[in-house]
């Protein structure tokens, strides 16, 4: 079994004791800066390439791999401790993860997320072994056309994603589609940039997320201080309970695997597919108007999808040497500078490197869970600071982590503005999940539209004629048709029941 | 707690202001000095510099920070530059782009105002296929363009980026007619052509070694003036008849008026990295053209380069844009 063989190799590397060390160290630094709003592996990784210079390849590799996955565990942190999103795929768990901490069960949510994340990493990692080269080929039949009718099944799930009003959800998602839409289009037209440089590459992600979460939660606490008993009189238990478990082990699998399909296409798949394993969740659920009041299923799907997409991300760059992230292009110039040649012949000629990165994930994953659990119980004490204390460090940390983002004082005044959005929506009832949600995949969509009628010199049959764009876009048409229908058979069966009471 | 975090913070801001003070001083570098890097992390451009830091760190004796500014197709960065103190202390890295911008933008920077350090390396730029492609050669390609124009759909990393007027200046040289397809840089572009999605792509060797290695792309012809030494067969624009040096180089400038012994000291500190066998190795791998030129001849360069890629753009009709 050449498989095999290949893992005992790669197991070989990882366990060396300088790899161990350093794929620890590399854990730490990625739970930490995943745990500092704003301040994102791409950047970490990036500073840190130079340190590694002197060591082996692989050992770079396995220790910058590490920052990037233990990132994503520690995202999960501040948005459920303080509605912050470490990561932009955390965004969501924002929603249940939050509420869960403010009903004082910020423990299980942390434990969960933790739980759920080892588990959709390893068995990503697993498939990760076993598929990654048919599955690379698999995704390179992925054109315009297709990722377009990826994004249009996306905007589908929106109507998931809200707890509140339905149109009010929809007026969110269009001033998201409005706000993806600022920068330079693809034919190099300037859309709403007001002639400021900052936005020729658009609104910021980093910077929209802290304002319209982190500074508006802020601000709105400001306003009710009778909210800190609520947080500090009840936290009760630190681990998830076995009832927790329940609920939470099927939506682990499903998010697992929704984030490694999404993982391997391009584009922004850590966050999309954490917020289609929301709406997944929600929808299947027996109790959907649970959502968003604080379920642990809202946070165990999720969290689970953007660790397995990590490892999906991985497949792309280390079969084909491509990047479908910011990251993962660190990751590719890492690669390079260390002298080795990402790209088709990566497993051939580097087949220490290659399983000994995927080996070293296992062991990552089971350091991050060791090093996350203790870590609830002190997490949760954040929430006993006074808030007199906690909200200046809240906004202290936005606002470093809005700088450096990109060294941009221009990235504060977007936070600022959207804080202040994001406060009057919280005071008006409009949410900011269908919003954000727009917002990201907005630029992939009109790109991928565009590229298509480019293609087909302004032919629309483009998305149909090709068999995988045309089997999403009809499954985004039956997921629309279906929804319609158990809408109108619930209204109906409410009639019949009125009308029954009426003639009783 | 916020106390003593008040009281370390005021202790940090003192300290900062008294190390800048002591800049003023004659004595140069004695602060960390910054590069600014138009682009996104891990992209050439950062690990350019990122190969020469370590050496430029001991040479100078203080830090060398890498400051990732991205936006505005550069001119953030550029911008920021040109602007900063002519200290010595804020150095940036320019290629291409530099001059492209400042035609296609309406934020652009003249190169006149930086003075120019160091010139690096140069990596050509080549026309790529994919193996199966029917075309054997460069000049069935632009035939089989010519003869079917608008029908060879070409990736580009961007409208109006470098290579997307590099592509219009083969159709400018050639009378070749393409459909261009913009991408957002140059692995989506490797991707959509891996993926049979378009049919040609101009992007710089060094992306796209290992995908010829592995037997997936083929090269028709790289810009470069003289053959490159990592593909040796494939031939070169100028023996199809045509000067058209589009491929990407780095350099290094300062803000202009940065005094002439601090531009000779930074220029020698870059100078020992680019001797370094880490660097040469580096590019050895990559295609890349290790190529040393002073002060005066990348100030020339980038006058010759001006003149170039501004007369593709005109023939392509790109405005300035913002």
């Amino acid at each position: 079994m050449e498989v095999f063989q290949s893992i005992l190799l790669g197991f070989q590397v990882a366990l060396t004791p300088l790899n161990l060390s350093l794929c620890l160290v590399g854990c730490l630094i990625g739970t930490l800066i995943g745990v500092l709003p704003g301040i994102g592996p791409a950047a970490t990784i990036a500073l840190l390439l130079p340190v590694t210079f002197a060591l082996p390849p692989a050992t770079a590799i396995i220790m910058l791999s590490g920052i990037f996955y233990g990132a994503m565990y520690g995202g999960s942190t501040t948005a459920i401790l303080v509605n912050i999103p470490g990561e932009a795929a955390a965004a969501i768990t924002c929603i249940d993860g939050y509420q869960m901490a403010r009903q004082g069960r910020a423990g299980p949510a942390l434990g969960i997320a933790a739980f759920g994340s080892f588990i959709a990493g390893t068995v990503g990692v697993f498939f990760l072994m076993i598929v990654a080269p048919p599955v690379a080929e698999f995704a390179l039949k992925f054109g315009p056309p297709e990722i377009f009718s990826i994004m249009v099944f996306g905007l589908t799930i929106l109507s998931y994603l809200s707890s509140g009003s339905l149109i009010k959800a929809f007026m969110m998602a269009l001033i998201g589609l409005f706000i993806g839409m600022v920068g330079i289009d693809i034919s190099g037209v300037f859309r709403f940039t007001f002639g400021i440089p900052d936005f020729y590459d658009g609104i910021g992600l980093v910077p929209l997320l802290m304002g319209l979460f982190g500074i508006a939660e802020v601000l709105t606490n400001l306003e009710q201080p009778i909210i800190r008993q609520v947080f500090e009189s009840k936290i009760k238990g630190l681990l998830p309970n076995r009832e927790d478990w329940r609920a939470s082990i099927k939506p682990i699998f499903r998010g697992t695997l929704i984030g490694f399909l999404m993982g391997v296409i391009p584009g922004p798949s850590n966050t999309i597919s954490s917020f289609v394993s929301y709406a997944m969740e929600k929808r299947l659920s027996k109790n959907p108007e649970r959502f968003g009041k604080g379920t642990i299923e809202g946070v165990a799907g999720p969290e689970s999808a953007n660790n397995s997409a990590c490892a999906g991300n991985f497949i792309p760059v280390l079969t084909l040497g491509i990047p479908t992230s910011a990251v993962m292009a660190v990751i590719v110039g890492a690669f390079i500078i260390h002298g080795v040649t990402p790209g088709p012949l990566l497993i051939k000629n580097n087949p220490d490197i290659f399983w000994g990165t995927i080996a070293s994930m296992y062991i990552g994953n089971i350091m991050l869970l060791v090093l996350n659990l203790p870590l609830i119980s002190i997490w949760v004490k954040v929430l006993k600071i006074p808030y007199g204390i906690l909200f200046p460090l809240i906004f202290l940390f936005c606002f470093v982590g809005a700088y450096a983002n990109n060294n941009s004082l221009m990235e504060l005044n977007v936070m600022i503005f959207f804080g202040l959005v994001g406060y009057l929506m919280k005071k008006t009832g409009f949410e900011p999940a269908p919003l954000v949600m727009a917002y990201i995949l907005c630029p992939f969509m009109e790109e991928a539209f565009r590229q298509s009628l480019l293609k087909s010199h302004g032919d629309l049959t483009i998305f149909i004629s090709r068999p995988i764009s045309a089997t999403i876009l009809i499954m985004a048409f039956l997921f629309i048709a279906m929804n319609i229908f158990t809408g109108l058979k619930k209204k109906r069966k409410k009639l019949l029941e009125k009308i029954e009471l009426e003639n009783n | 707690m916020g106390k003593r975090f008040f009281v370390i913070y005021l202790l940090g801001s003192i300290l900062l202001i008294t190390a800048g003070w002591g800049a003023a001083q004659e004595k140069f570098p004695t602060r960390p000095i910054n590069i600014i890097i138009p682009w996104a992390p891990g992209g050439g451009g950062t690990l350019n510099a990122q190969t020469l830091q370590p050496y430029m760190e001991k040479q100078l004796g203080v830090g060398i920070v890498i400051v990732n500014k991205t936006g505005g197709a550069g001119t953030i960065a550029w911008n920021y530059v040109a602007n900063s103190q002519p200290d010595g202390y804020t150095v940036g890295i320019v290629n291409p782009s530099l001059v492209v911008t400042v035609y296609t933008t309406k934020t652009g920077v003249s190169y006149k105002k930086f003075d120019p350090i160091i010139y690096t390396v140069g990596v050509p730029a080549g026309v790529v296929v994919r193996t199966e492609a029917p075309w054997r050669t460069f000049k069935e390609f632009i035939d089989y363009a010519k003869s079917n124009p608008g029908k060879v759909q070409m990736a580009n990393s961007g409208h109006a980026a470098m290579y997307h007027i590099g592509i219009v200046g083969i159709e400018m040289a050639t009378g070749a007619k393409f459909t261009h397809i913009p991408y957002k840089g140059s692995a989506p572009c490797i991707t959509a052509l891996l993926g049979g999605h378009v049919d040609a792509s101009l992007i710089e060797i060094s992306t796209l070694l290992p995908y010829i290695e592995a037997k997936k792309f083929r090269v028709l012809a790289v810009s470069s003036p003289t053959r490159n030494f990592a593909l040796p067969d494939v031939p070169t624009f100028k023996e199809h008849g045509f000067d058209l040096d589009v491929g990407t180089w780095y350099g290094y400038v300062a803000p202009k008026g940065t005094p002439k012994d601090r531009i000779k000291i930074l220029h020698d500190a870059f100078k020992t990295g680019m001797d370094s066998k880490e660097f040469k190795d580096f590019y050895k791998r990559q295609g890349g053209v290790v190529e040393y030129k002073g002060p005066e001849e990348l100030g020339k360069y980038l006058e010759q380069q001006d003149i170039l890629w501004k007369k593709i753009i005109d023939f392509g009709g790109f405005k300035p844009e913002g």
